[in-house]
């Protein structure tokens, strides 16, 4: 059996949004690259489930912070390539930002000794 | 500009056809890379599918909600209640009947007497420069009296005169008259009770 510090963590809400804004700051690449992406720089501790991507890349579209173009796969394969917008790359500052304020609190509230040490 | 890319978003996926098309392609595409992954890594075609599906979850829910950002949002709820509610009307008859007359009697009713009510007390007068109109009072001392007088008098405590706001006819021809020689005013009109029977 595995063990339990090994499990892959659950995304937490709206935590996809910025890490897939933070795959394309690297360039275009398409849904599976993202989610591989994802999992191979958390070094597998994330589970995305392939599938909750395309409803956040739908999101993330529509609200002008990436743009989708038809593009060909490295086998050949038709694939839509995401981009970042200037609107996107603003958002992912912001949103970088917040979240590090909130992991700070919580490591904060978590160990409140460590700051004192 | 925000809302226009939103805009143009939401433009391009009018044509739902070819939105779920590409949106099929692009999960197709997906299942496909992550089968030849597993495939690499050592699996069967059939190994390396299920896991690939298995990885991706639900295509059915991983679609719909994908689906659910093309719509106008609150246009096409709004669109969808009012489609409800007419469909509500139309299977109980005999209420819509009820409240579409009680609306219909209550506007009615409303309009009819708002009508008469702007005639009479909203609307300016109909002349020219209406700003311009002044109102004549009379005045007279103790020692006067008409005989007959119809309307309210005031008195004026400055100077004890009494302040009416009725004219006797011939009061009335003698201003028209004086009226010629004078360039002060315009026209000059009157106006009383009239009582029908």
């Amino acid at each position: 059996m595995r063990k339990q510090k090994d499990k892959p963590i659950d995304m937490l809400q709206g935590t996809l949004d910025l890490l897939i804004l933070r795959t394309l700051l690297f360039g275009p690449i398409h849904g599976h690259a993202i989610a591989k992406s994802i999992e191979r720089t958390s070094q597998d501790v994330l589970r995305v489930d392939h599938g909750s991507l395309y409803p956040a890349l739908q999101r993330l579209e529509r609200r002008g912070l990436i743009t989708a173009e038809w593009g060909t796969s490295e086998n050949n394969r038709r694939a839509r390539y995401y981009h970042l917008t200037a609107a996107g790359r603003k958002q992912l500052t912001t949103e970088t930002g917040k979240w590090e304020r909130l992991t700070e609190a919580i490591a904060r509230i978590l160990n409140p000794n460590r700051e004192e040490a | 500009m925000r809302w226009w890319s939103e805009l143009k978003y939401v433009v391009k996926k009018l044509n739902r056809k070819r939105a779920e098309r590409e949106l099929q392609e692009e999960i197709d595409a997906h299942l496909e890379m992550e089968t030849r992954e597993k495939v690499a890594d050592g699996l069967s075609r059939e190994d390396a599918r299920y896991a690939a599906q298995r990885a991706f979850g639900s295509v059915a829910l991983a679609t719909e909600a994908s689906r659910a950002w093309w719509g106008f949002g609150m246009l096409e709820e709004l669109s969808q209640d009012l489609r409800y509610g007419a469909r509500m009307l139309m299977k109980q008859k005999g209420v819509t009947l009820i409240a579409v007359l009680s609306l219909a009697l209550g506007i009615g009713a409303n309009t009819a007497l708002f009508s008469v009510v702007d005639a009479m007390l909203l609307k300016l007068l109909p002349v020219k420069d209406p700003q311009r109109l002044v109102l004549f009072q009379a005045q007279w001392g103790k020692n006067f009296s008409y005989g007959s007088y119809f309307g309210s008098t005031l008195e004026d405590p400055a100077t004890g005169l009494t302040i009416g706001t009725s004219f006797p006819y011939q009061s009335y021809q003698l201003m028209r008259e004086q009226l010629q020689k004078d360039s002060a005013l315009s026209d000059l009109f009157a106006f009383g009770n009239v009582n029908f029977n």
